[in-house]
């Protein structure tokens, strides 16, 4: 009988190779794997496993359903290096998980560059995250010094962002 | 809209389809007949079908209107404080943009900002919303949450369970939601979300909640490219539907799912909700999170909404950003 976490590999090393289908009999169950030759988001259903007629839908549903007694793994590792922190300046920091935007579109300018003097009040950038987009503001008075995080990189909670001198 | 205007509106419709003369409304609403006629003229304008015929006065055809003047929305509305004020416009550059102007104005909670028509709406990154005229809802909601900014993206999943629950009473027919600010009818965008905050400090200091919905036939309104990705209400039930209505259902379901949030901490039942009618959970996904894509299997949604993930090496990852791309598989 195959198990959930068997038919995920499947997927996974099926969705790494050209092969277009793949069919697997194991006695009372088979299984049946098509790739769609559509690129882009795809509004099919779910079934990715599907049961032979004597095997009723048991394994769709295993399948579908959230696994819960899988091992929790480590947390995310945080795609920047930590910053070290310096004396003397302050650091704007990212107040929530979440995507950095420098400007509020590709189009336009950046909000601030190294060299532009903020306001308390100025809007730095934009953290997204789940599609809400924060604009983070100074909250200090000084100068960018330093940009720590990339445009469209994922930034973690406290993770500084602009190296600033107050003044 | 103006005050006046407003009752010439509230008298005609009274009237239900008879005549109403320019002198009763002059009398009423202590105003000259010149006035009157301006007003009628601004109301035709927006779209009501206004007939004046000499010696007769003013009469109204509602039966066919599909207004979303501030009229209209108070009227279906009700009494709720979501949509208590609302700011109409027949055209804005984006209902989000005027929205913050007048949030950092000092816009009370509940305020609505909605256009007939939008120039340049958009979704996440700037990408465009395309939205003609009379073809879709395009509104903007003010709200001032007492949530920290950490806190803040529960409002994408409360605003999204809201919209779905709004489609399913108004189409009869099931919807799902797309991780985490997309609604699918089979599949197709129905509606999307786009919230913005502004913060002070640590907290919140308001959020736009931004909200389009197509409602009118709209396949044939934009690009041919797009026409599989998109459906309106209108298409999946066959049925033209009033867009205050739409509006009046969205907002009514938005505002139970915030007060029980924001004063009962009620938070588990939406992401019940969105587990229930998820478009994404179950699927072998990629997730371009900008600077990478992350592939795994969309196993859950977190208690505070993100997206869960079983990636390589049966690793759980939490995912807050990106965009979800389900891999063509079957």
């Amino acid at each position: 009988m195959l198990k959930v976490s068997d038919i995920r590999e499947l997927i996974r090393l099926l969705d790494e190779t050209s092969v277009h289908e793949l069919t697997i009999e194991t006695g009372e169950v088979t299984v049946t794997m098509k790739k769609a030759d559509v690129t882009g988001y795809i509004a099919a259903p779910v079934a990715s496993a599907l049961p032979h007629e004597s095997a009723p839908a048991q394994v769709v549903a295993k399948a579908e359903a959230p696994v819960a007694s899988a091992p929790i793994a480590a947390p995310t590792p945080a795609e920047q290096k930590p910053v070290k922190e310096e004396t003397g300046f302050e650091y704007i920091k990212s107040p929530m998980v979440g995507t950095f935007y420098r400007a509020s579109s590709p189009t336009v300018a950046a909000y601030v560059e190294v060299g532009s003097k903020v306001t308390p009040k100025s809007v730095v950038c934009i953290v997204e995250a789940m599609k809400l987009m924060n604009e983070i503001e100074a909250d200090l008075q000084g100068e960018i010094v330093e940009i720590l995080a990339e445009n469209g990189h994922l930034v973690e909670y406290g993770q500084p962002l602009f190296k600033v001198k107050t003044t | 809209m103006s005050e006046t205007r407003d009752k010439i509106l509230e008298m005609l419709k009274n009237a239900d389809g008879s005549f109403v003369s320019s002198r009763e409304i002059c009398a009423a609403l202590k105003t000259s007949r010149t006035a009157v006629w301006k007003h009628i003229h601004t109301l035709q304008e927006q779209g009501y079908q206004v007939e004046a015929i000499t010696n007769k006065g003013y009469r109204i055809f509602m039966s066919e209107a599909d207004m979303v003047t501030s009229h209209e929305i108070r009227e279906a509305v009700g009494t709720g404080l979501f949509g208590k004020r609302v700011a109409y416009f027949e055209l804005l550059d984006s209902t989000n943009n005027m929205a913050k102007k007048l949030a950092d104005a000092g816009a009370e909670e509940g305020t609505l900002i909605i256009a007939n028509e939008q120039s340049a709406g958009r979704g996440r990154l700037n990408r465009a919303w395309i939205s003609p005229p009379k073809s879709g809802v395009l509104m903007s909601l003010i709200i001032r949450p007492p949530l920290s900014i950490a806190e803040a993206p529960r409002i994408t999943s409360l605003a999204a369970v809201a919209v779905a629950q709004a489609l399913m009473e108004l189409s009869g027919k099931l919807v799902q939601i797309k991780w985490p600010n997309d609604i699918l009818f089979e599949g197709k965008k129905i509606s999307g979300i786009l919230t913005e905050v502004s913060a002070e400090g640590n907290m919140v200091q308001y959020a736009i909640v931004g909200v389009g919905i197509n409602t009118g036939y709209i396949s044939r309104l934009i690009p041919e490219s797009l026409q599989p990705t998109v459906v309106s209400l209108e298409e999946v039930t066959g049925k033209r539907m009033k867009r205050a209505q739409v509006v009046a259902n969205v907002l009514s379901n938005m505002e139970k799912l915030y007060e029980g949030f924001i004063h009962h901490g009620e938070f588990a039942g939406i992401i019940d909700y969105i587990k229930t009618h998820s478009a994404t959970l179950g699927r072998y996904v990629k997730v371009d999170v900008g600077s990478r894509m992350i592939t795994g299997f969309a196993e859950d949604i977190a208690d505070d909404g993100a997206l869960v993930l079983r990636v390589a090496g049966d690793q759980i990852q939490k995912v807050y950003s990106g965009d979800v791309i389900a891999t063509p598989m079957i």
